[in-house]
Order: C-alpha cells, then structure tokens, then sequence
C-alpha cells in the first residue's frame, strides 16, 4: 500500500515542519490537518509483534477520530520516519496504509495532523492523484532548496493550489499565497499541476518542472543579478497558462518542447519567453512587454513553434525567430527596435495578418505576409501593462481569413488582448493580464 | 513578543540599517526572508540592534549582530561562482556544494567545487530537459 491517491494535504506558513498535513477525503475520522497546530504527538508508538502496520501507543490510544489522517513518523530504532495514513483503528490501536518499521520496535515517535510547510519533504510525500493546497496565511519562507523527484501520472497529476481564505477560491494578484525563496529552487519532476501561487527568487530555476506538467495564474519574480536565470522554467508538454514572469536579467520563461503557453505576461526580462531550442511550442494570447527579446527563438534548429494572437511590446527585438518553419500570426509588433528577426534567411517562416507598428524595423531576414497591417494599436495605457486595443485593431476588417467556404464569419482581434464588444458582460470571464 | 512588523515578510535584498532599532529589540522575528544576493555578512540591521531571536527565517547572507540568536531557519554564505552557479561557502569562503545541489545531481550538473571552471562559463548550467542539449 501506499498513501491515498484521495490525499488532501495542507500547507501553511504557520504549520510546523513536522506537522502530518494531510487527510483522505472521504475517510470516517476527523480531519486534524487543516489546523496550524498538530492535533498530537507521541512518544512511545509500539510497532504490532505480529503486524508490521499496527502502532499502539500506551499513553495516547489511537481513537476513531484519528483514522484518515495522516500520522509522521519522525523518528525511532526500528522504524521507518515518513508520513502514513492511519486506515483503521480499533481498540486504541491504528492500521496504517503499509509497513512502518519491524515489529515489536518501540519508543517511536510520531506526529498526528497538524498542517506541514513548504518544504521538500512534504511534496515528496506525496503520491500521484494527491492535492496540496497552499494558504496565504502569511509569507512561506524557504530556507532550503525545493528539487522534488517525486511525480505525478497523465491520469492523476499531483495538485498543488493555492488559496486565500477557503480551498478553492482560486486568489488573484496579492491575495496568492506568497513564497519567498532567496536562493532556493522550487523545482518539481513531471505531470505536477501548480496554481495560484506568487514566487520572489532569485535561483537559477525560479519556480520550474519537468514535464507534462502546468503552471495556472502564477506569478514569478527573479530579482536576481546574475544572467541567464529564469522566472519560470519549463521541460517538455507543458501547459502554462495565465501566469506572469518577470526576470530582471534572465527569463520571464524558459521552454521546453510541445507545449502551450497561453495568456501570459512575460516582462521587464532580458528574454521574455526562451524557447531558444524549443520545438513545436504554441504562445497564444501573450503580451511581452519591455525586454531585450520577448520571444527568443534564435536557434536554426529550433522548429515548428507557432505565434499567435501575441503582443510584442518595447523591446529591442520583438522576436529572434530563427525557428526554420515557424507560424507567426495575428500577432502586434510594436515600439521596437527590430520586429521580427532572424540571423540569417529563414525561407520557410509563414509571418502573416501581424500588424508591425512604430518599429524601427519591422522584419529583418523572414518576410512579411500580404495581409500584415501597420496600424497604431491604441493601446490604452502601455507604459503602465494595459495593452487592451482601440478601434484601430477592432477585428472589423476580418483580419484573420474567414473559415473555407465563406460559411464562417471570424472576427478575432489582433494581438493578445481581446476587445469587448458593446452588450458582452461587464466582467472578464479570465484573468486580465496584468496584476492578476 | 512576535514582532508583528517584521515577522513573516519577504524583505528579499532590503537593508534596515536607518530602521528604528527599537522596532526590532527584544522580539521574535519569525518566517521572514532577509535574504541577500550579492554579498556575504551582509549588514542590515540597524546599529544597536540586540535580543532578537530569529525563528525560521532565511538569513543568507546576513550578518547577525552580537547579542541576538538564530532559531532554524538558515545564515549560510552564498556566492555566484564561475559557473554561474550559486555556492554555499564554507568557513574559508570557499564553495562547498551548490544551494540546490538536489536539483544539480538530478540535472547531471557539477556539484563538486574543484570542477569550478577557472573562468566565468554560464553555458554549463543550462542544459535542455528534453535532450540534454547545452545551451
């Protein structure tokens, strides 16, 4: 046996390091997790002569109430220290999910509820299908790195969100729970799913994962001096969708391979997006603002990675695009020093219905489509992150081609930001770009 | 006391050397992030500054002034060295092991400080997660 895939784990900054910190859904007891305190501690756990997932404890018998939490072992000869879910009890004494040392081992201690910090070892406790959820009780504080090897599965992907004041209130801007990294990584392995959460670092790897995992609605600062360091970072068949990177001399996001990034706001960064050897990535609906490349692409090995619906703002070059078969559509280029740019010749770009605009050059070495415009954006409040568009870029000239057959009307606007039309709700149904 | 102003705050890089000491006397700052990159004993306190007990709290970096202690938390000595990569140092403010050396031995990456290049190399600490390329 192993923990529960139904594992619900909470995380807060005024838990302890050894609080258990989760509790199966569903299960019969009380859930002592979702408490800054924990619910008790022993000190004299026997481990069954007979059965090595009994524990007894003469001065604090395991009741009723405790089944479905998590106990943590810490420590003691003969036992194995790790986080167990106690599955049944009966008469004082608790059935675990599997072995926890050798039988008839004694003066073990351990840990019943209680929430757990954001530490490594917390997450590597964790097991596929398993959901942490993040309180912005205060700022966490790492004092050491986070490299989690643990995984998640295609099928159940380990969750981790944060929240405000309830589970599940998906918090915006400053009501995320906030960690505070220093130098420390946060790195996790592959098919993790991390939302609502802010990151000030100033690591290699700001906030990152492997593969097959996503980012939703989180925010990464990298203050760090030194070069090349990333805000975000990501492997391969990766999702990242509404989250905001800024890294003052790295990379708002780094990439890997397959993925999709959608809705982000990569600023203030020498790279916007580094997807430097990146193949088959889609940026959709992104702004960078204020870089010294907001897509750097600018490997010729690199290929098959799409631009779409993007906003490229203030930066030397809007694109480093030497991706040797890219897609680079419905995108506004503006107040750049170079547009679009590749080092040398890349015949097989298709750059097309992008509207290039106050760039003092628009393409260098990849060609501009028939039905590129150069129209000023009228963004409303540049300067200060609000890249909303004004009529100029109003989709009413069917900037992007009909559907085939002419059945279809298509009236999408260019660039990142989407207009709203006269009778759409008042409310944005996502998140807004900046201060999300 | 917990000191309500200064506990559980990100003040990543912040100096408090013209705070008012007696803001910081004779409390306990916990769950706070005084972290600073770019030089070792960092002064950030204010001049004075004396029975603060640190709880939990990432000092890297900073000098803590006599007459206040660390509970948890982490004091170590951190430095970018040649590699671009970030070092703890040791007594002799030499590198030891690299901050996140889990995630160095997972990457395949130099953890050992005599393999330090001589000279400033960035490229070593880049490598794609899909294939390995250097970049």
């Amino acid at each position: 046996m192993v923990l529960s895939a139904n594992t619900e784990w909470e995380i807060r900054a005024n838990g302890t390091a050894t609080g258990a910190g989760g509790f199966v859904t569903g299960a019969s007891g009380t859930d002592y997790s979702q408490q800054d305190a924990v619910h008790s501690t022993r000190t004299d756990i026997v481990i069954d002569a007979t059965t090595a997932t009994n524990i007894t404890s003469a001065a604090d018998p395991f009741a009723a109430d405790d089944v479905g939490n998590l106990i943590n072992i810490t420590s003691g000869t003969g036992f194995t220290a790790g986080r167990y879910e106690i599955v049944s009890q009966a008469a004082g004494v608790a059935t675990l999910d599997r072995v926890v040392g050798t039988v008839s081992s004694t003066g073990g201690s351990g840990v019943l509820g209680g929430a757990a910090t954001f530490l490594d070892a917390t997450f590597e406790a964790m097991v596929a299908g398993n959901t942490a959820h993040i309180a912005a009780d205060a700022t966490h504080t790492l004092t050491a790195a986070i490299s989690v090897a643990k995984d998640g599965t295609d099928s159940s992907p380990i969750k981790v969100k944060g929240y405000n004041t309830t589970r599940g209130d998906e918090p915006e801007g400053a009501d995320r729970p906030l960690i505070a990294a220093g130098a420390n990584s946060i790195a996790f392995d592959n098919y993790w799913q991390i939302r609502f959460l802010s990151v000030t670092t100033t690591a290699s790897e700001g906030l990152g994962q492997d593969n097959a995992g996503a980012f939703h609605q989180c925010k990464v600062v990298n203050t760090s001096g030194s070069g090349s360091r990333s805000a975000i970072q990501i492997g391969s068949n990766a999702r990242i969708i509404l989250c905001e990177g800024q890294a003052t001399n790295g990379r708002g996001l780094e990439c890997g391979s397959n993925g999709v990034v959608y809705g982000c706001y990569l600023h203030d960064s020498s790279d916007g997006i580094y997807a430097y050897t990146s193949d088959s990535m889609s940026f959709i609906n992104c702004i960078t603002d204020t870089c010294t490349v907001g897509i750097n692409i600018g490997w010729s090995g690199a290929s098959g990675n799409k631009v779409i619906n993007c906003t490229l703002y203030n930066c030397a070059t809007g694109a480093l695009m030497s991706d040797t078969n890219p897609l680079f559509m419905n995108n506004i280029i503006d107040n750049c020093t170079a547009g679009i740019s590749a080092s040398s010749v890349v015949n097989g770009a298709f750059l097309d219905y992008n509207n290039f605009s106050n760039n003092t050059t628009d393409v260098t070495n990849v060609t501009k489509g028939n039905n590129d415009t150069a129209l000023d954006p009228q963004f409303t409040d540049a300067a200060n992150g609000d890249f909303t568009i004004g009529t100029n870029l109003k989709a009413k000239a069917s900037p992007t081609p009909s559907f085939p057959g002419g059945l279809t009307n298509n009236f999408l606007d260019i660039g990142a930001a989407q207009r709203e039309e006269a009778g759409g709700g008042a409310a944005v149904t996502t998140a807004t770009f900046v201060g999300f | 006391m917990i000191n309500k102003l200064y506990s559980f705050g990100d003040f990543t890089g912040q100096s408090f050397t013209n705070a008012v000491v007696e803001d910081f006397n004779d409390t306990v700052i916990k769950g706070s992030c005084f972290y600073q990159e770019y030089h070792v004993d960092s002064d950030i306190f204010p001049a004075g500054m004396t029975g603060v007990t640190f709880v939990n709290c990432n000092l890297d970096n900073v000098k803590i002034p006599k007459g206040n202690t660390v509970e948890g938390g982490c004091n170590r000595r951190i430095r970018v060295q040649n590699d671009g990569v970030d070092w703890i140092l040791g007594g002799d403010l030499k590198p030891t092991e690299p901050v996140n050396k889990k995630l160095h031995i997972k990457r395949l990456l130099n953890i050992d400080p005599r393999k330090i290049p001589k000279i400033k190399d960035v490229k070593t600490v880049f490598k794609d997660k899909k294939d390995g390329r250097l970049y």
